[in-house]
């Protein structure tokens, strides 16, 4: 028995097929000589499969969506940690700064005493 | 790093000095006032020193690093073309298929804008998963791209050189066979990068599973968006095909002089606006491999460069459709 996974699959490449076809200018060419009843049946097709269409891709990418952003949190976290080595290494020139300039402080008491 | 707070704490005259060669009787006592700048220094310096041990090119991380930025910003006009295009097929079948009565077109628009409506959230939620890779990536960016090397092994031979004007002891001390001043200066800079590339390689492999599963995730919304973004297009160019192509071609007494250049634009349009997208499945795809091979230390800088070279092939193409007269509808 098919997943239900790639049944929705295939119904949406067959909602996409169907609506290829009735979009189709050499379709919609022929459709203009077409009974009117013809007519409206081909144009109610077009508006139903689109809209069929837009549930399923919805659906698709709203799945794929929630997956991504279950990775939110470790991607914020992973770029919070990058920050702060870079953050740690720009320390690190002030951190030798400020102790050379400790340093000329004592060398000049201690040439007083 | 732990240069940071982590000095003081660490901080032990003896023992710190006795990495250097000092003998142990060097000790907090003997330096007097001058124990706690010169544990600084020699602090840094080792720890500078223990960072050097790896020796990866950081320039590896910065080209992967600014390849990952590159593809977020070709994601995220792949996802505005597909959002573009959703609205436009919508509507182009809401125009061929309209309805005769009012209530009944009103019907289908309330049901087509509701649906319309959720995918704008939801292609909103997606730019945002693609905003904060970006991120990622511009912080790994930055990270490589750190260039204060040079500053701080200036800084570092400044503060040895106040050291020795105060402790004759140091003046004379060395790191292997050489004095710890020259030491100092000359190499820091190549000790700094050694604890970037280290830094670098263990947020890799501690974000691997994370940033690698969200790489997977965006190719395969890529892979998405190309089927969308094809479908979206054939029905709209043939759409226009009809309008301006066969009904012209079959019914008009003269053709328009347009005819033929208005049948190469949307023929050859057709062919190409779902290549950015499917060209962006296929380095996502590569970037997710070369962030592996990269937090493993085995990453290829010629293929790095060769993926520049398509992603900034993709990012012309996206560029050329975005021109197009009709923006790539």
């Amino acid at each position: 028995m098919a997943d239900p996974q790639s049944v929705k699959d295939d119904a949406y490449e067959a909602l996409k097929a169907t609506r290829r076809r009735l979009t189709s200018a050499s379709f919609l060419y022929d459709l203009k000589s077409a009974s009117d009843e013809d007519k409206q049946q081909a144009l109610e097709a077009i508006t139903n499969a689109s809209l069929t269409i837009d549930k399923f891709r919805n659906a698709h990418l709203e799945a794929i969506a929630a997956q991504m952003k279950d990775n939110d949190k470790g991607i914020e976290g992973a770029t919070v940690k990058l920050k702060k080595a870079l953050d740690d290494l720009d320390k690190v020139k002030p951190l030798l700064d400020a102790a050379t300039a400790f340093l000329k402080i004592i060398a000049r008491v201690v040439a007083l005493v | 790093m732990t240069t940071g707070p982590a000095v003081d704490s660490r901080f032990n005259g003896a023992g710190v000095m006795g990495m250097f060669g000092f003998p142990a009787a060097v000790s907090r006592a003997q330096v007097g006032p001058l124990a706690k700048p010169l544990g600084i220094a020699l602090l840094a310096l080792a720890t500078l020193a223990a960072g050097g041990c790896t020796t990866a090119p950081t320039s590896n991380f910065k080209a992967f690093a600014q390849l990952g930025r590159k593809l977020e910003t070709a994601v995220g006009a792949v996802v505005d073309q597909a959002a573009d295009l959703n609205v436009d097929a919508d509507s182009k079948s809401l125009v061929l298929g309209r309805k005769p009565t009012s209530a009944a077109r009103r019907a289908d628009l309330e049901a087509h804008d509701t649906e319309i409506i959720k995918a704008e959230q939801i292609y909103a939620d997606l730019k945002k998963q693609n905003v904060l890779l970006s991120d990622y990536f511009t912080a790994l960016d930055a990270l490589a791209s750190f260039d204060g090397e040079s500053a701080i092994g200036s800084s570092t031979s400044d503060l040895v050189t106040s050291l020795q004007a105060l402790s004759p002891k140091l003046a004379t001390a060395k790191i292997g066979n050489a004095e710890v001043p020259d030491v100092a200066g000359a190499a820091t800079p190549l000790i700094v990068s050694g604890i970037k590339s280290r830094r670098l390689a263990t947020e890799l492999r501690r974000n691997g599973p994370i940033i690698s599963a969200q790489l997977d995730l965006q190719s395969k919304l890529l892979s998405m968006l190309a089927d969308d973004i094809s479908s979206d297009q054939e029905m709209l160019a043939q759409s226009d095909l009809l309008e301006r192509v066969y009904g012209p071609y079959a019914d008009a007494k003269e053709l328009p002089v347009s005819w033929v250049a208005d049948r190469r634009q949307i023929l050859r349009q057709q062919a190409t606006v779902a290549a950015p997208a499917a060209e962006a499945a296929d380095l996502s795809r590569k970037l997710k491999l070369s962030f592996v091979a990269l937090s493993e230390g085995r990453v290829d800088a010629s293929e790095l460069a060769s993926d520049a070279a398509d992603l900034d092939r993709l990012i012309s193409l996206i560029e050329l459709i975005a021109k197009r007269p009709s923006g790539g509808k």
